[in-house]
């Protein structure tokens, strides 16, 4: 058996921050490595002790989510983070998304659904609702009109026409095993894809054409 | 007594008086001093006028003038022979047949005013024109020659013309008097009204004819005169009239008739012109000079003075201040003022200009030293020595009488006495001073001092003593000596003061800062204050051992002070290079305690008849104060004597009249009232004051009222400039005074208003003011608009959060009791507690939609259908329904009104969830397509649908969704599909309001399948 996933939780809410840890520590295969009330303490202490994933509000005293998920995928890349968020704000999300989470999960999911969907992220998955599929499709549909800088991130610009499909399909409100049987792949392969969809978004994240978009 | 001038060739003697006893001398002296006394100024022979000469270089439009007057208001007329000018003091202003077209020719020869102000002009060959306020208006006989023009007390003015008669102009009609109207002679030369109201005429074949009641007769009593030629007619008082004819000048009176001719001393027999001037003197004009004949009315007419040799005077006038105007007819104007000052120099026949010292003997006779020897005025008559008759030197330097009467003369290089009309010198041999004597001092004693160049020389009983530094005096340039109290002897040095006393002499001090020690006179008072005057150092005051000194610092106009005279008025009067000035004791001695710190001397100069601002000094007497109240001051041209006590000038201020007012070079009619159009940059008010005495002392002032904060200084300047003046009303006020004397209180005054341009006027400007007012309300309503918008919105948000959670959170409260019944049994319990959950995140689902409807950042399309799909999901989800969507991404962020929102939100999920609770169905779509304006949301779901037949649930839920739509200018549609429901919403999302298409299904009523 694998060690336990060490779980970093970033929430200010006391009580809240609690029942989050006696979830993770009371599911299999997880166990709670350490809590931040804010974005500094966490940033510190993360780059002290890194876990194996991390659990961030997006709304923090201070340093906001959006901004400290952005300096920890800074600091280590390969770091999953998940945003937690009370109210399933598109816009917010799909921020952080930009800022490079690996994903969200909305708090007053039942405890089941939460825990499958930790184990999800872990496996490398890439959950996306149907919401922020629509907001990804518009987005590199601004993105495609504007002019494309040169770099090593050059071919990670635009949506391949299967990535667009999935995308697609999402929006419409297929779930990932539906659009693996429509489209003929495996599993595996939607959930690749996904992951690219993400990467692509990431490196948006800095360069011009979010900055424009962000402001927006 | 004729005027006699001095020949110095001829042997010299003094008038004869010197032989005589002392008693009869005195006598003698006295009576002619009193014959003088009261000739007083008439006889003056000296002259006592300032001359000023007009001509074409000074802007006459011609040297040959023929007529002069004043007018009421002040302007000088002048008729010349070409054309008419008017004078201001400065400037003439001509006015001629080409700029005047009511002038009908520019021979202008008669001028008369009459009682209501307006000027008469008559012309040779344009008949007469009239002026009044400004205009000229013809008023007839156009081709006649006008010689004469006269205005009597009853409105009717005289024409006389050469050869066309007499005719008299009254209420506008022209009444003509010729040979049938009794007129003598058509020849007229002369009107005159006499104070009995009689018009007296004269002619030139008919001699001397009067008009009285309606006819026209020769002058009574005038019998045997006057048959001639008569030019001239003046009446002096009643019963006195004096005629002017080819012959001379005639006196008519009650005591017959006396003629003086050139034998009397008239330059020519013609006489053209008779006037008099305030001193009553009277003034004939011939055709070869003026003369001035004193006033008397029981003696001898004679002429005292005579002016303009060999010029025809043909007119005389004397105006309100006093000048005589005489008029040539080649050499223009001549104007005499009387001054103050009457002069005698050389031209009045003085040995020389410079007179150095004047000095007045027992019996009145004036010594005056010059540069060219000694002079002698006497009762009329000026004796003179010069060296040739044996004087020491031709430059005199001091003068003296002694008690036994000889006249002590110092010269420059040497001395003289003059004893019994014989002049000796004084030898140095003798001991006399060989060089200048600059002072002379008889005392008490008898002691003659001497003050020189070299020395002190005393003089007594026969014996001279020399006095020089050794003897303590401070220097042995002796300039000034005085006698003063208890034997006194004040010495005044080129290095300071001494004084000797009681025998002993010691130099004195002056005050320490004093600018000069050179005493150039000396003066000691009765109370024995001693007053200097230096050279540099002003005047000093010494009293009591104290020593307070007045210099230019002070007020004095010169730092110099040549001599020190006591008027007997309480004022001193000072000789200096810069005139004479005159200064109150009361304010010197008020200085002197610090109770002043600036003196205000009256200073006589030029214009007062001073002939030399520069006095002399350095010889002693340099001025002196004749017994009967005159003083007499030495300057560098000739010697001036006043009167100190007769009123010196008519210092009151001049009128001042405003000549025209300039906007923009658009003269405008000044009246009273002067309109300004819109738009003007510069305004300029041009002003005179007319003054003809001393014009150059006239100075002005002004103020712009409304425009000015005060009062401009014009100085000299005749023109107020402004620029940019705003529109309003305003007043212009202008005033002149006489150096620093009195100024008009009054002055001119003028209303200007300017017009304002039609964007500064008060409608203007109110009308724009009223608009932007408007439109500010208008502004603040539609903000206050919004603002109530959003307190609506917000009064909603609350209501909802009341309504919606207040019931909610409310209801978990009292599911989650541990009192409930539910809490018995733990299967029970958990499920009921299940239940609370399940609640509560309902209830935060509700708080999101809230947040998400009052975030104005989701006010778009977009965003609708973002949250569309967000909401129908997790509904969907929770109840374990597949949602499917449609909804187009992409789509341009139209703005969408909150209420829209809020209304279509509100409907969807009120759709859904009927959907979710009653359809029994598995899977839902959500179809969104947007055409042009319209918005459509499609709901279809796989449930069960209505059962045929079946009454539509009155739910609220539907009336709420039709509701809704409604609100939102929309409808909505529910179809029965058999296996489902499909409820279609369309919107508007501009506004306004869609019109339902024919057909379609009611959503309330009866269901059809």
């Amino acid at each position: 058996m694998s060690p336990s996933i060490q779980v970093a939780i970033v929430e200010d809410d006391a009580g809240l921050c609690r029942e989050l840890e006696r979830l993770i520590n009371e599911t299999e295969g997880f166990a709670c490595q350490s809590t931040y009330p804010d974005a500094e303490t966490a940033l510190e202490g993360i780059a002290r002790r890194p876990p194996d994933l991390v659990l961030m509000d997006i709304r923090l005293p201070g340093l906001s989510g959006i901004d400290c998920v952005r300096r920890l995928k800074d600091a280590q890349p390969a770091l999953p983070i998940v945003m937690l968020t009370v109210y399933e704000d598109s816009e917010t999300l799909f921020r952080s998304l930009m800022a490079g989470a690996n994903g969200y999960l909305v708090k007053r999911t039942p405890r089941a659904r939460l825990i499958e969907a930790l184990r999800e992220i872990v496996a490398g998955g890439a959950p996306m609702s149907r919401s922020i599929a629509r907001k990804v499709v518009e987005f590199f549909h601004q993105v495609s009109q504007v002019p494309v800088p040169t770099g090593p991130a050059a071919g990670l610009e635009h949506l391949t026409p299967r990535e667009q499909e999935i995308l697609a399909s999402l929006a419409r409100g297929h779930s990932y095993k539906e659009i693996a049987v429509d489209l003929g792949i495996s599993g595996d392969t939607v959930r690749k894809h996904m992951g690219r969809i993400y990467e692509k978004l990431h490196v948006h994240s800095r360069t011009q054409a979010i900055l424009k978009y962000l402001g927006r | 007594m004729p005027l006699r001038l001095a020949n110095p060739r001829c042997p010299p003697r003094l008038p004869p008086i010197d032989g005589l006893p002392g008693w009869l001398t005195r006598l003698v002296a006295g009576l002619g001093l009193t014959a003088a006394m009261f000739a007083s100024d008439a006889v003056f022979t000296p002259r006592q006028h300032l001359e000023k000469s007009w001509d074409v270089r000074d802007g006459l439009p011609d040297n040959g003038v023929n007529a002069v007057l004043q007018t009421r208001d002040g302007y000088l007329w002048i008729g010349t022979e070409k054309g008419l000018a008017r004078f201001d003091g400065a400037q003439f202003r001509v006015f001629d047949p080409w700029n005047t077209k009511e002038l009908h020719s520019e021979r202008v020869s008669a001028l008369c005013e009459d009682p209501g102000g307006d000027l008469w002009i008559g012309t040779k060959g344009g008949g007469v024109t009239r002026y009044r306020e400004g205009e000229f208006k013809h008023v007839g006989l156009s081709s006649q020659y006008v010689s004469a023009l006269c205005a009597d007390r009853q409105q009717r003015v005289w024409i006389g013309t050469s050869g066309g008669g007499l005719f008299a102009f009254r209420d506008g009609s022209l009444q003509s008097f010729s040979a049938t109207g009794g007129m003598p002679d058509l020849f007229v030369l002369a009107i005159h009204e006499a104070s009995d109201g009689r018009i007296l005429v004269g002619t030139r074949f008919a001699g001397l004819v009067e008009y009285r009641d309606g006819e026209f007769g020769p002058r009574a009593g005038v019998a045997g005169t006057a048959t001639g030629p008569v030019h001239a007619l003046y009446e002096e008082g009643a019963g006195r009239l004096w005629v002017g004819t080819p012959a001379g000048l005639v006196r008519l009176d009650d005591t017959g008739n006396r003629v003086l001719t050139t034998r009397d001393g008239l330059p020519s027999d013609q006489v053209l012109t008779i006037g008099r001037d305030r001193a009553g003197n009277l003034w004939v004009g011939t055709k070869a000079g003026a003369v001035t004949l004193p006033p008397g009315r029981d003696e001898e007419p004679r002429v005292v003075r005579s002016w303009l040799r060999g010029e025809t005077v043909s007119a005389c006038w004397i105006d309100r201040e006093g000048s005589v105007w005489l008029a040539t007819a080649g050499s223009g104007l001549r104007q005499l003022t009387p001054v103050a000052f009457a002069v005698l120099a050389a031209r009045e026949g003085l040995n020389h200009d410079v007179v150095t010292c004047v000095m007045e003997d027992r019996v009145g006779r004036i010594w005056l030293g010059t540069y060219g020897g000694l002079n002698c005025w006497w009762a009329g008559t000026l004796t003179g020595w010069d060296t040739r008759d044996g004087l020491a030197n031709a430059i005199v330097t001091a003068l003296l009488e002694d008690a036994a009467g000889a006249i002590w003369i110092g010269t420059q290089q040497g001395l003289n006495r003059l004893v019994q009309g014989r002049l000796e010198r004084c030898r140095s041999e003798e001991g006399w001073p060989p060089g200048s004597v600059w002072a002379f001092l008889e005392d008490a004693e008898g002691t003659l001092w001497l003050g020189t160049a070299d020395g002190l020389y005393e003089h007594r009983e026969g014996r001279i003593t020399r006095h020089g530094v050794e003897s303590g005096l401070p220097s042995q340039d002796i300039r000034a000596l005085a006698g003063g109290r208890e034997g006194r002897l004040w010495i005044g040095t080129a290095h300071g003061l001494a004084l000797r006393h009681g025998g002993r002499l010691r130099p004195l001090a002056l005050p320490s800062g004093s600018l000069t020690r050179i005493i150039l006179c000396l003066r000691e008072d009765p109370d024995g204050v001693l007053w200097c005057g230096t050279l540099g150092g002003g005047l000093i005051r010494l009293e009591a051992g104290t020593a307070t000194g007045f210099t230019m610092r002070e007020g004095l106009p010169d730092s110099t002070v040549y001599q020190i005279l006591d008027d007997g008025e309480g004022c001193l009067w000072l000789t200096c290079n810069r005139g004479v000035f005159k200064v109150r004791r009361t304010e010197l001695e008020r200085l002197a305690r610090r109770e002043l710190t600036r003196l205000h001397p009256r200073v006589f100069d030029r214009t007062d008849g001073l002939p030399s601002p520069e006095c002399t000094g350095f010889a002693q007497p340099a001025g002196w104060r004749s017994t009967d109240g005159r003083l007499w001051f030495p300057t560098r041209r000739g010697v001036a004597v006043m009167d100190p006590a007769r009123p010196l000038r008519d210092d009151r201020p001049p009128p001042v009249r405003l000549e025209q007012v300039v906007a923009d070079n658009e003269r405008l009619r000044p009246g009273n009232h002067v309109t300004v159009k819109p738009g003007r940059e510069r305004l300029e008010f041009h002003f005179v004051a007319l003054s003809y005495a001393a014009p150059e002392r006239v100075r002005f002032r002004y103020l712009l009222e409304g425009f000015d904060k005060e009062w401009t200084d014009a100085g000299a300047r005749r023109v107020a400039y402004y620029t940019r003046v705003p529109p309003g009303r305003y007043r212009f006020r202008v005033t002149a005074g006489l150096g620093e004397q009195a100024w008009n209180e009054i002055g001119a005054i003028v209303a200007v208003t300017v017009w304002p341009e039609f964007w500064q006027t008060a409608w203007f400007r109110g009308g724009v003011v009223g608009v932007l007012a408007l439109a500010a309300l208008g502004v603040h309503r539609w903000r206050l608009g919004r603002v109530r918008a959003l307190d609506r919105l917000r009064l909603r948000l609350a209501q909802d959060l009341h309504d919606d959670l207040g019931a909610s959170l409310t209801e978990i409260a009292l599911m989650s009791d541990p009192e409930h019944p539910e809490f018995a049994e733990l299967v029970r319990a958990r499920s009921h507690a299940g239940r609370i959950s399940l609640k509560a995140r309902s209830v935060v689902q509700t708080l999101n939609e809230i947040v998400w409807a009052v975030n104005p950042r989701n006010d778009n399309l977009p965003r609708l259908l973002d949250y569309l799909c967000t909401f129908s999901e997790e509904l969907c989800e929770a109840a374990g329904v597949r949602c499917w969507h449609e909804v187009p991404v992409g789509l341009p962020a139209r703005p969408l009104k909150v209420e829209f929102r809020h209304h279509l939100l509100l409907a969807v999920k009120e759709a859904l969830q009927n959907v979710l609770k009653h359809a029994h169905a598995t899977e839902v779509w959500l179809r969104v397509s947007v055409a042009g304006d319209q918005l459509e949301v499609v709901l279809t779901d796989n449930g069960r649908g209505f059962p045929p037949g079946a009454p539509r649930p009155h739910g609220c839920g539907l009336e709420n969704m039709r509701a809704r739509l409604e609100q939102i200018g929309g409808w909505t549609e529910v179809l029965d599909a058999g296996r489902g429901t499909t409820v279609r919403f369309l919107a508007p999302l501009g506004g306004g309001r869609l019109r339902r298409p024919r057909g379609g299904h009611d959503p309330i009523g009866p269901g059809k399948e």
